[in-house]
C-alpha cells in the first residue's frame, strides 16, 4: 500500500512540474522547448516553496500552516496554468508522445530500462549515515511535533536556536510536507520517492544537455543519457555524483550533484549559444534561484559555476549586459551566503 | 573521513582508483581540436578561471575557514567528468557508419567501466530489503519493544544505543531522543581514557564504553552518566550480558531480540524523576 503511495506521490510530483512550467511560461511569456518544461517547473516549484516556507521557518510557525499555505498556492497555480495554458499542456502531451514515437526502438527501451535499473538499484541500497538519520530524522519530527527546525534532527533534542546551515533550505520541509499528506513514514518518502525523483530529474537534464550537445539527433542525446549512467555504475569512490546518486540520492546532496550543478551546464550551455535569448536567462535564474532552497551544498557552487562560465563568455565576446544579468541571477545565493556568514559569526535566531 | 592536505589530494581520494580522470582530460584535448575558435576561447577561460579561482589551494584553505575542507570534494561536482566523457563516447559509437562498429565500440566502453574495481555492481549490491524501510529487522524490533513498554508514558524517551541500531532507531521512529550525542560517537567511540575528552562528552564516553563495548568496571562513573544525561532505555547487544551490571544500576530487561537486548529504568525511579 505504502509502496502505491510511493508510485502515486510520484507521479503527481511529475505533473505539478510540468504545470509549474507551463504557468511560469504562460506568466513570463516564454517558449521554452518541450523537454525544458518539467525541468523549469521543478525550478520554480521549489523556488516557489522557498518563498511559503522560509518567512513562516524564521517566525516560528506551526508546520500545519505551511502546509495549508503551500496546497493554496499550488491550487491557484494548477487553476492559472489549466485556465492560461490548456493548449500548451495538450501539444506538450502531444508531443512527449510523438517524441517518443519518433524515437521507439531498441536504443529508447535500452535507456528507459537503464534508468529504471538505476531506480531499483537505489532504492534496493541500505545505506544508513549520520547524515541520513538528520535528514530523514528531520522531516519526521517536524511532522510528528508540528514544528519548524525546533528539535535537532538527528538527537530529537529540542533546540535553542535555528541551525541556518539546515534551515535556510527547505527541501526537507518539502518532503515533511508530503509525509504529512500521504501519510507515509520519512524513511519510505525518501527511499522510494525523493531518490527516484533525483534519477528522473537527472536523466531529464542529461537529455535536454544531449539535445543543446547534439541538436541534429535526438538519438545521439538519448545515448548519451545511457552512457552516463553506465558510467555512473562504475564510479564508485569517496562521494562522488554516482555515489549522491544512487546511494544518497534522497538526500538534498544528491540533488545538488545530480539535479542543480548538471542544470547549471545546461543553462550555461544554451547561453553560450544564444545569449540574447530571454529563455535562457530565466532558465538561469530559475536554477540559482531555487538552488539553495533545494541544497545548502549549492550555496557557493552554482555562483561559482556560472560566475566562471559567464565571465569566459565575456572575456571572449566582451558585453557588459551579460555580467550584470548574470549578477541578478546569483544575487538570491549571495544574499543566503550573507545570512549564513552572520550565522557563522554568532547570528541567532531563538526558538521557542 | 581524512586530513584534507592539498586540492591535489582532493581529486585523488575522490577518483579512487578510476581512469575517469585521465579519460577526462584526454577527452577535454578531443573536445578543445573539435570546437570552433570561440569555443576554443571559452574553454581556455573556463579552466584558467576554474584553477585561479577554485581549484587552488588557497580556495581550499578559504572554504575550510568558512565550514570544512572535507567538504571541498563537492566543487569536483562542478567538473563534468562524466559528462564529457560521454560526449565523446557518444561521437565515437553514434558516428560510425556500420552497426557491428558501433556495438564493438559501446562494448568496449562498457567494459572499460564496469570492469574496475569502483563499480556498483558487485556482488551481493543488489538484495531484496527486509522491509518497506529497508532497515535492519532487529532494529525495528528493538524501537517497537521500547514503543510497547513505554506505552506513551514518556512522551519523548531518551535511549542509550549501541552506534549501529542508533543511526537506523532515528529513521524508523522519531519520538527516540538519543542519549549520545553523534560528535561524542565520531570522536570518543574507543575504550580509551577520559584524558582527551572534552568535559561535556565525558558521561556519554562513559555510556559508550558500557553500550557499544560492553565494560561493567565503571559502575559507579556509569551510574553517573546515565543520571546526567537522563538516560530511559538502553540498548546494547546480548552478548556482552549485562543483565546483571545493568539491574545494579537500577535498569531491568525489558525483552531481547535475540541480537540485542532492551533495558529500561525501573518504574519507581520514572516515577521519582517525573
Amino acid at each position: 500500500m505504502q509502496l502505491a503511495v510511493c508510485v502515486l506521490v510520484l507521479l503527481l510530483l511529475g505533473i505539478e512540474f510540468v504545470v509549474f512550467g507551463v504557468a511560469a511560461s504562460r506568466l513570463f511569456r516564454l517558449n521554452p522547448r518541450g523537454y525544458e518544461i518539467g525541468i523549469l517547473g521543478f525550478f520554480v516549484y521549489f523556488g516557489m516553496f522557498q518563498v511559503i516556507a522560509l518567512p513562516l521557518i524564521f517566525l516560528q510557525r506551526p508546520f500545519h500552516e505551511l502546509v495549508v499555505l503551500w496546497l493554496i498556492i499550488a491550487a491557484a497555480v494548477n487553476i492559472y496554468a489549466l485556465w492560461r495554458g490548456r493548449k500548451d499542456l495538450g501539444s506538450l502531451l502531444h508531443k512527449s508522445f510523438a517524441g517518443l514515437w519518433r524515437n521507439r526502438g531498441i536504443l529508447l527501451a535500452a535507456v528507459i530500462l537503464l534508468v529504471l535499473f538505476c531506480c531499483c538499484f537505489a532504492a534496493l541500497q541500505q545505506y544508513l549515515g549520520w547524515d541520513t538519520s538528520y535528514y530523514v530524522g528531520t522531516v519526521d519530527i517536524t511532522v510528528r511535533t508540528d514544528s519548524m527546525y525546533a528539535y535537532d534532527g538527528a538527537s530529537g533534542a529540542p533546540v535553542k536556536s535555528l541551525n541556518l546551515r539546515y534551515a535556510i533550505s527547505t527541501f526537507y520541509m518539502h518532503s515533511a510536507l508530503l509525509c504529512k499528506l500521504t501519510g507515509i513514514s520519512g524513511m519510505v518518502l525518501h527511499k522510494y520517492v525523493i531518490g527516484i525523483l533525483c534519477i528522473f530529474m537527472h536523466g531529464g537534464i542529461l537529455f535536454a544537455i544531449g539535445r543543446q550537445l547534439f541538436p541534429e539527433e535526438e538519438k545521439k542525446a538519448l545515448f548519451l543519457t545511457g552512457l552516463v549512467f553506465v558510467l555512473h555504475l562504475g564510479f564508485h569512490t569517496n562521494y562522488t555524483v554516482s555515489d549522491f546518486l544512487l546511494m544518497r540520492g534522497y538526500e538534498a546532496k544528491g540533488f545538488c550533484a545530480n539535479v542543480v550543478i548538471p542544470a547549471v551546464f545546461y543553462a550555461m550551455l544554451c547561453l553560450w549559444k544564444d545569449r540574447q535569448k530571454r529563455e535562457h536567462w530565466f532558465m538561469t535564474f530559475a536554477v540559482c534561484f531555487s538552488s539553495v532552497p533545494l541544497s545548502m551544498s549549492a550555496l557557493v557552487i552554482v555562483p561559482a559555476m556560472v560566475g566562471i562560465a559567464v565571465l569566459a563568455e565575456w572575456l571572449t565576446k566582451p558585453r557588459w549586459a551579460i555580467l550584470w544579468r548574470a549578477f541578478v541571477c546569483v544575487l538570491p545565493n549571495v544574499v543566503y551566503m550573507v545570512l549564513y556568514f552572520m550565522y557563522t559569526r554568532g547570528l541567532r535566531i531563538a526558538v521557542g | 573521513m581524512y586530513v584534507v592536505e592539498s586540492v591535489e589530494q582532493v581529486f585523488e581520494t575522490y577518483m579512487g582508483p578510476t581512469v575517469f580522470l585521465t579519460l577526462f582530460l584526454v577527452c577535454l584535448i578531443y573536445c578543445f581540436c573539435k570546437v570552433d575558435e570561440n569555443g576554443r576561447k571559452r574553454l581556455l577561460f573556463v579552466i584558467l578561471l576554474s584553477i585561479v579561482l577554485v581549484f587552488n589551494n588557497v580556495s581550499l584553505r578559504l572554504v575550510g575557514k568558512l565550514t570544512s575542507d572535507l567538504t571541498f570534494y563537492r566543487f569536483i561536482w562542478a567538473v563534468p567528468v562524466l559528462l564529457l566523457i560521454a560526449w565523446a563516447g557518444t561521437k565515437s559509437v553514434m558516428e560510425r557508419r556500420k552497426f557491428w562498429e558501433k556495438a564493438a565500440v559501446l562494448v568496449l566502453l562498457i567494459a572499460l567501466f564496469q570492469g574496475g574495481t569502483s563499480t556498483f555492481l558487485t556482488e551481493g549490491s543488489l538484495r531484496m530489503p527486509e522491509n518497506i524501510y529497508n532497515l535492519p529487522g532487529d532494529v525495528i524490533k528493538v524501537c517497537d519493544i521500547i514503543e510497547r513498554h513505554n506505552d506513551g508514558d514518556i512522551e519523548n524517551p531518551v535511549v542509550a544505543f549501541d552506534i549501529e541500531c542508533q543511526v537506523a532507531a532515528r529513521l524508523y521512529d522519531p519520538s527516540l531522543v538519543w542519549g549520545i550525542r553523534r560528535k561524542a560517537y565520531l570522536d570518543y567511540n574507543n575504550t580509551d581514557g577520559y584524558k582527551n575528552v572534552k568535559n561535556r562528552y565525558k558521561a556519554e564516553k562513559t555510556i559508550i564504553h558500557a553500550v557499544n563495548f560492553g565494560r561493567k568496571d565503571e559502575e559507579q562513573r556509569l551510574s553517573n552518566a546515565l543520571q546526567k544525561r537522563g538516560i530511559d532505555y538502553i540498548v546494547t547487544y546480548s552478548s556482552f550480558e549485562m543483565d546483571g551490571y545493568f539491574a545494579q544500576l537500577g535498569y531491568g530487561l525489558v525483552e531481547s531480540t535475540g541480537a540485542r537486548s532492551v533495558y529500561a529504568r525501573e518504574k519507581n525511579d520514572l516515577e521519582v524523576n517525573q
